[in-house]
């Protein structure tokens, strides 16, 4: 039997060998289906990278901690109280993540020439190790907001460059922010722009980073009270898991906690108002909760990935089994030949299946190479993305492609396994067929 | 010769028979993709053009060329406020445009973010108990104040120990609260209304304002002509704003969904899951929904004035039987009645709707109600407006689109209040004004900082608010007057203008947008010309995205195609290489081989392109009987309406022939080639 296949084998490979032109073109088709299914597969991972870092900088950790406290059922602040304790204890359950607590607000932001509303997010510049590390400033400095550095109570904002042209404004220009407390009273401050940094993707339009005092300060808050406790892990989709731990030990803590909806938590505002409770709430999110509104663009896209995709894939199976129907027919006298020497039914079928999934197997790996080292030329080129609503979409301004190993490995498989397929019926009708009128066919 | 070809031609098409077939399938289905996928795409671009050019945009926009920001009606990537410039003088623009052939309307527009604060529960109660005790009817007066007790009952019962967050005013007004709770605050309550009432309203009140208020975002512009000229527009609730009068219409959408009471919006989205064939018991988002109802029981208790709790309480007591204690409480039939599962939905909606709405506010506001929109200018004065809800509004067919449910719509005159601007004219005198106000402004911030110390560069509390009414009382006693003339719409500032044109093809808009900037120009106005597309911004930008997406699908989608065909013509090229040898040999010229093989493929083409257009035709107009339902508000944005019907048109049909024909003459050059080349001796020698 093992010498058997190894006849096969030779057969197929000889065979495939000789199909020539032939087999040249729809080679080439399939590694071009390949070719873009890579493509798209590492679209779509480096759009989810894209994302997740647009969002745990700029709205949220990998696992959040946040809440809202209402005065009374109707006024509503998303504010925890209490934070270095409960600080302690998210700390105490996940001993090994890196965690910072960021305060929240909505604001009006003015200049002498622009305005626009925007999320506050009030920071201690000296804890955020993380976002330190992603911001590229422009100019300024981000020390211009930590308190250690200014020896006091800085006055100074961190805006994206967009912003700044948006207000027309350079680092040392002032700002005013005004914003509504929760029970209704309009405060404003006045600061100056301290740091301008890069756009992190088109969200960088709605967050204005400011020192924590300043939202503080605007909200008339207490000082053991922020926002939400932003916990950043090593691996991101460990989330799920470690926000179901804490949400046990909070629970069991005595601690009060919202049951978990999949959004971002300005989108809970006014469930929240409506609903029956006074007093504090936690809430735990995800980044992917936080970000659940942008995920439609995800959706969308593997949408159209997958509808292209099959259209293609019936496409190449249509060729593949148009060509293996030829090639039979080619061979007919071959077939008898073989069949009339002892070959069986079924190594008929597997030689024929085995064409099939050789040229699957060449033809897909060498479609994952061209497309890999295109995307690696794609990737250091940093295309530029032109227009807003793909910069939108894409969350980035230029063009994130993501090579994962993994991705590779099952463009290959998928694409061999979907020529093989095809090659079946045509295969199963070599096999059928009888030696002696095989032989007869001219 | 060529009648020889074309008969020699169509008998191997015939006679090949399984390689016609197997090619033919393909162009048949390169034809039926083709077809089906025009006029899917065609569809869809002119669903989203419909969308946006009947809801707001018109086909073309104009606006100042002083503006920072490009123009984006529906928005852009930043929160609100931008720039879009000011064209003074819209009577000028109007009549300019207007003279440009083509042109049937010009719609001034303007659009801001306001924020609506309305009043609560409390202060409505009040304001009717007011009111009943000045008609002198002491049933009704005597059920508002219990009421009115309750509510402040249940508030104090809210506010658990000392809140952990709040300024100086809301610690005031919780102790308010508490005092308001105790006994001792009714025993004379009858003795001193005035005085009771006042305490109430001023200081417990505001802790029912809901925090934050609602935002309102509005479009101001010449109501009575927008609904003439923008033929989707439709009243749903109310009626139409009278002609040259103040007024505010909500949009429908908006309506429903912010205005609503949570109950009967949670039922709403209920209904319309059952609807659609969704169960809650499988379903996240109706759980959510249910949720939102089950946490709504107190508040539900909140609103019902005592002689309507015991009319709720007997209907629920009916309704639920035995399913709950006899003694149970009202609270706890709420409780029970909230709890909503797949089985009782359709009842539990009927009894809500029938016997607790007319005992609860069903909208926040209310038709006939008077709005206030509170907005800011650009350099931050605020600017206030009380006006008369008259109705809601919805673009028919776009009712589920929420890009198009933005908007709700105000009068002109009550926009250029809002938004604050004045003529050149009064502009230095108003600016004078500014100055002047700036300086209070500051005046009063430091006397805060004063009184409260440590408030830093923040100005706090009533001062804001004090400035608030002040800008208002001199803005509503300026416009108090809610008629106005039809000049006054024309002879004004507009942020923007719509420009309708004649029914007409895409092309058109382009001409016209040329020949109306041109008019422009030449009056010597500073205004610029936008198409549709380019004026709606983000959404604009997402049309041309979503038709580019489409055209690199399709374009792969052809490019694979030939391939394959091409791959299928040159092996049944190689299959008769010994048929070529023979006619070589008797005589046939490699141009005549070649010419053969070209009009076979042709006849082929011809004859499966036709069928397989055939087919697509009958697909398309399947569709387009049938109507393909759109699933999603985004989908109803690129429908332009309910459904997408597709519109078979002879382009469609000639092109998915066309295609096939061009696609198969392409790949068939090469394998025609290859056979011209075929000497006889070497077609004599091969094996088959």
């Amino acid at each position: 039997m093992n010498a058997h296949l190894r006849v096969i084998f030779q057969i197929a490979w000889r065979n495939l060998k000789q199909g020539g032109r032939r087999n040249w073109l729809l080679g080439g088709a399939i590694a071009f289906v390949t070719l873009l299914l890579v493509g798209m597969t590492s679209l779509a991972s480096g759009l989810e990278t894209t994302m997740i870092r647009s969002a745990s900088t700029l709205m949220s950790g990998h696992v959040n901690v946040g809440g809202f406290y209402k005065i009374t059922r109707t006024q509503v602040a998303p504010v925890i109280t209490d934070v270095a304790k409960l600080r302690a204890r998210v700390q105490s359950v996940a001993p090994d993540a890196e965690m910072v607590d960021r305060m929240r607000g909505w604001a009006k932001v003015v200049s002498p020439t622009g305005a626009f509303h925007a999320a506050l997010s009030g920071v201690d510049i000296d804890e955020e190790v993380r976002l330190r590390d992603v911001l590229q400033v422009v100019d300024g400095s981000l020390d211009a907001l930590s308190a250690r550095v200014q020896g006091g109570p800085s006055n100074s904002a961190l805006i994206f460059e967009r912003q700044a042209k948006r207000l027309d404004v350079k680092v040392g220009d002032d700002l005013t922010l005004s914003a509504d407390t929760v029970g209704g009273v309009r405060n404003t401050a006045d600061l100056r722009v301290g740091a301008i940094v890069k756009d992190v993707g088109s969200l960088s339009a709605l967050t204005v980073f400011v020192p924590k005092t300043v939202v503080r300060t605007l909200y008339g808050l207490d000082p053991d009270a922020s926002g939400a406790i932003q916990i950043y892990l090593d691996d991101p989709d460990r989330a799920p898991a470690v926000m179901r731990t804490l949400r046990g030990a909070l629970e069991a803590d005595g601690h009060r906690l919202m049951r978990h909806q999949p959004q971002p938590f300005f989108m809970k505002f006014e469930r929240v108002i409506s609903e029956d409770w006074a007093g504090q709430k936690l809430d735990l999110t995800t980044w992917r909760d936080e970000i659940s509104y942008m995920l439609w663009i995800l959706k969308g896209f593997s949408t159209i990935r997958w509808l292209l995709l099959s259209g293609l894939l019936v496409i190449v199976v249509i060729g593949i089994m148009n060509t293996m129907w030829m090639v039979i027919r080619e061979r007919t006298r071959e077939i008898g030949t073989i069949r009339a020497i002892g070959m069986s039914r079924r190594g008929v079928l597997a030689l024929f299946l085995l064409e099939g999934l050789g040229l699957g197997l060449i033809a897909s790996t060498v479609g994952t190479i061209i497309g890999a080292i295109t995307i690696g030329i794609l990737n250091v080129a940093e295309i530029p993305i032109g227009m807003q609503a793909f910069q939108m979409v894409m969350m980035s301004d230029h063009l994130v492609l993501e090579l994962r190993v993994s991705d590779l490995l099952s463009a290959i498989a998928s694409i061999t396994a979907i020529t093989t397929i095809a090659a079946l019926y045509p295969a199963w009708r070599a096999a059928r067929m009888r030696p002696v009128k095989a032989l007869g066919y001219l | 010769m060529t009648g020889l070809i074309w008969r020699i031609a169509l008998r191997n098409v015939l006679a090949h028979r399984a390689k016609s077939i197997i090619v033919g399938i393909i162009f048949a289905l390169g034809a039926l993709v083709v077809v089906v996928g025009n006029a899917l795409v065609d569809a869809m671009d002119v669903g989203m053009a419909r969308s946006i050019q009947e809801s707001l945009a018109g086909h073309l926009q104009v606006h100042s060329k002083d503006a920072r920001d490009p123009l984006a009606i529906y928005g852009d990537e930043f929160a609100g406020m931008p720039d879009f410039g000011v064209m003074p003088d819209f009577s000028a623009v109007q009549a300019t445009i207007l003279a440009v052939p083509g042109v049937t309307a010009v719609i001034p527009m303007g659009s801001q973010i306001a924020f609506s604060g309305g009043g609560n529960l409390l202060d409505r109660r009040l304001a009717a108990l007011r009111v009943a005790l000045r008609e002198g009817d002491t049933a009704k007066a005597a059920d508002l104040r219990a009421h009115i007790k309750r509510i402040v009952m249940l508030l104090a019962e809210d506010i658990q120990g000392d809140p952990a967050l709040g300024d100086a005013a809301i610690r005031d007004r919780i102790a308010a609260a508490r005092t308001a709770a105790s006994p001792a605050f009714w025993t004379d309550f009858d003795a001193q209304i005035d005085t009771k009432l006042e305490f109430l309203e001023n200081k417990v009140a505001p802790l029912m304002a809901q925090s934050g208020f609602l935002p309102v975002w509005f479009l101001g512009t010449d109501l009575t002509r927008f609904a003439e000229h923008f033929d989707r527009f439709k009243i749903v609730k109310g009626k139409a704003v009278p002609p040259n009068t103040r007024g505010f219409l909500f949009n429908d959408g908006v309506y429903e969904e912010q205005v609503k009471h949570r109950v009967a919006w949670a039922f709403d989205k209920l209904m319309k899951g059952a609807k659609i064939g969704q169960r809650i018991a499988d379903d996240p988002t109706l759980q959510s929904h249910v949720d939102t109802m089950k946490s709504q029981a107190k508040a539900l208790l909140f609103e019902l004035t005592p002689s309507a709790s015991a009319q709720v309480e007997e209907a629920l007591r009916a309704h639920l039987g035995a399913s709950v204690p006899g003694d149970a409480s009202l609270d706890a039939m709420l409780d029970a009645f909230l709890a909503v599962d797949d089985t009782n939905l359709k009842a539990r909606n009927a009894l809500f709707y029938t016997a607790i709405t007319p005992h609860i506010e069903l909208y926040q506001l209310r038709v006939g109600d008077t709005i206030t929109l509170r907005s800011f200018t650009r350099s931050g004065y605020a600017r206030a407006a009380n006006l008369t809800i008259y109705g809601t509004f919805a673009f028919e067919g776009l009712e589920n689109s929420t890009i198009t449910s933005q908007h709700n719509l105000v009068d002109m005159i009550s926009f250029r209040d809002l938004f604050g601007h004045a003529t050149p004219a009064s502009k230095a005198e108003i600016d004078a004004m500014r100055a002047d106000a700036k300086v209070k402004d500051v005046k009063r911030a430091n006397a805060e900082d004063a009184l409260f110390g440590g408030g830093g560069a923040l100005v706090e509390d009533d001062a804001g608010q004090a400035s608030v009414r002040e800008a208002e009382v001199i803005d509503i006693q300026r416009t108090m007057n809610t008629r106005f003339t039809a000049e006054d719409v024309t002879n004004g500032m507009a942020l923007h203008a719509a420009v309708l044109l004649d029914p007409g093809s895409p092309e058109q808009v382009d001409t016209a947008k040329l020949a109306v900037q041109k008019a422009l120009d030449a009056a010597g106005l500073k205004v610029n010309v936008l198409t549709w597309q380019e004026a709606s911004g983000i959404v604009g930008q997402i049309v041309v995205m979503i038709r580019l997406v489409l055209m690199v699908v399709v374009s792969l989608l052809s490019i694979v195609a030939l391939v394959i065909i091409n791959n299928s013509m040159v092996m049944a090229t190689m299959d008769r290489v010994k048929e070529i040898g023979t006619m070589r040999a008797i005589g046939a010229q490699k141009q005549f081989i070649n010419q053969l093989f070209v009009t076979e493929t042709l006849v082929l083409a011809l004859i499966s392109g036709v069928i397989g257009s055939g087919l697509g035709a009958a697909l398309v107009a399947w569709m387009h009987s049938a109507g393909m339902p759109a699933t999603n508000e985004f989908m109803t944005f690129l429908f332009a309406g309910p459904a997408l019907r597709p519109e078979l048109t002879w382009l469609h049909v000639g092109m998915g022939v066309f295609n096939v024909v061009l696609v198969g003459m392409i790949s068939t050059a090469y394998p025609a080639k290859i056979a011209a080349r075929i000497t006889p001796v070497e077609a004599m020698r091969s094996r088959a």
